[in-house]
């Protein structure tokens, strides 16, 4: 029997967890097309897309995670397209890149009207802004913004589920 | 004369030699813009574009044991966009308008791909 | 826990709007020296340069000749903090910053996408003389606008449409709508997934 499934992007700014996060929520091992980063802090960066699948047999999940810089806006386009929803993560600890976050969600919510929510990541740094913080400054509800460790798999299915539930409150759709 | 420079000219001359390309882009496998002719504002947007290219079109070859990755080309009705490898170092990305020769192309673009090689 | 970032990266008059929601100290680090700033009830109660204290007159042209530096914000009571209180309102002090910094250049990396559409959320009126093209662009902006549409309808270039509506995001006098499409997927099956979310199920 062919499984139901969904799509997911993963979305945020350049180093805010979204190759990790993919890696973490499949069930198969992830694919990412990566190429040596010129932009320092990490090895390598994301020109296309990670892939991974969350397979739960009747019902999986495709899960993409979107290269993080402005300039591959593009790819941004094709991979939502169609989908279910989106995860954009943000670093706490990079209060530089807050700018940016909105720009991406002002994108999905506004232009692709994409149902999303905002996961921060790097609250393990000493240096860093609250979550309630971040809500703030992005002006949306403090229960859109979860803390989200992209390397801890029930912080993440947890951020799925959460994701899944605001689909069916703002879609008007009963989920049983 | 910079890195860049030499590279614009290298774009030059394959420009010359193939009057019809219109737009040259050298960028970075990880989509930053290294020099450009005839691209404008869609220079950096392109750069982007072409490595991501480069890195579907590495996983293609490689999963299509086509060996390693040279050349990939989208065609529209109206025109067409190749992207060359400049082996792992950068990737030249070529647009030109439809009933260009694909064939003089690719030897056009091997000499450039040459050029650019030495500079990196 | 303090708020903290680069001037230069948010923008100042960001910062501003920003930390003015709650009671605080704002400090303004740059190459020529440290800006104290204790906010209360949306006004700058007093400001000091070091150990100096400013008037509004001085605090507004301080201001407008940052541009890289740090900041850092405090929450807490400010109430008793000032020996002689100014008062401006930080909505006044945003306004005469745009009006001095007035560089569309100084903002580009901020400036919001041309198709993220805008709606008014604020009455503009008394607004519209000290912001030019907002007496034009409101009846667009009551239902609704993105940059490209006010450029299209009004003849502006794009980067003055999209600068005018940063400028009146900063003013908190429009915000983003956002909108949200039907679900794609079907209640049993996003019900399924939600189950085998929290069953971790494998």
């Amino acid at each position: 029997m062919k499984p139901h499934t969904l799509k997911i992007g993963v979305l945020g700014p350049y180093g805010a967890g979204k190759t990790t996060l993919v890696r973490t929520l499949s069930t198969i091992p992830a694919v990412s097309t990566e190429a040596p980063s010129s932009e320092g802090g990490k090895a390598t960066t994301t020109v296309a897309l990670d892939y991974g699948y969350l397979d739960f047999g009747s019902v999986g999940v495709h899960l993409f995670g979107t290269p993080g810089q402005a300039r591959f806006h593009d790819v941004l386009d094709v991979v939502l397209q169609g989908a279910l929803g989106a995860l954009i993560l943000v670093r706490a600890d990079r209060p530089s890149d807050l700018p940016r976050v909105r720009e991406l969600r002002d994108y999905v919510a506004s232009v692709l009207e994409v149902p999303y929510l905002l996961g921060a990541t790097h609250l393990d740094k000493e240096r860093r802004w609250e979550t309630a913080e971040i809500a703030l400054f992005l002006k949306e509800r403090e229960d859109r913004v979860l803390r989200l460790d992209p390397r801890d798999s029930g912080q993440a299915r947890r951020a799925l589920a959460r994701l899944v539930e605001l689909v069916c409150e703002e879609g008007g759709v009963r989920c049983r | 004369m910079s890195k860049q420079e030499r590279i614009e000219q290298a774009l030059d001359r394959l420009r010359q030699n193939m009057p019809d390309i219109r737009a040259a882009i050298v960028a970075s496998p990880d989509g930053l813009l290294i020099a450009e002719r005839g691209a404008g504002n869609a220079a950096t947007r392109l750069a982007a574009m072409a490595a991501t290219a480069l890195g579907l079109g590495r996983r293609i070859a490689q999963t299509a044991q086509a060996g390693e990755f040279n050349e990939l080309v989208v065609r529209g009705k109206d025109g067409y966009l190749a992207v060359f490898a400049i082996e792992g170092k950068a990737v030249l990305a070529l647009t030109l308008p439809e009933g260009g020769n694909l064939g003089l192309l690719r030897i056009e673009a091997e000499n450039a791909v040459k050029d650019v090689l030495e500079e990196l | 826990m303090a708020i903290f970032g680069r001037i230069e990266d948010l923008g100042l008059a960001e910062v501003l709007a920003f930390v003015a929601q709650r009671p605080g100290r704002l400090t303004l680090r740059d190459a020529s020296g440290t800006l104290s700033l204790l906010i209360g009830g949306g006004r700058v109660r007093c400001a000091f340069l070091g150990l100096d204290p400013l008037d509004a007159g001085s605090l507004i042209l301080r201001l407008a000749s940052i541009r890289d530096g740090e900041f850092e914000f405090a929450p807490g009571a400010t109430d008793d903090a000032c020996p002689r209180r100014i008062e401006i309102p930080v909505d006044r002090l945003i306004l005469e910053l745009t009006k001095l910094q007035d560089e569309l250049e100084h903002h580009r990396p901020r400036l919001p996408n041309p198709a993220i559409r805008f709606r008014l959320v604020r009455d503009p009126s008394a607004l519209t003389s000290a912001i030019p093209l907002l007496a034009q662009t409101a009846e667009l902006l009551e239902k609704g606008a993105n940059a490209r549409e006010l450029s299209e309808r009004l003849g502006l270039p794009l980067d003055q449409a999209r600068y005018l509506l940063f400028r009146l995001r900063l003013m908190g006098l429009v915000e983003e709508i956002r909108g949200a499409r039907r679900a794609q997927g079907a209640g049993s099956v996003l019900g399924r997934l939600l189950r085998a979310l929290a069953g971790g199920t494998r």
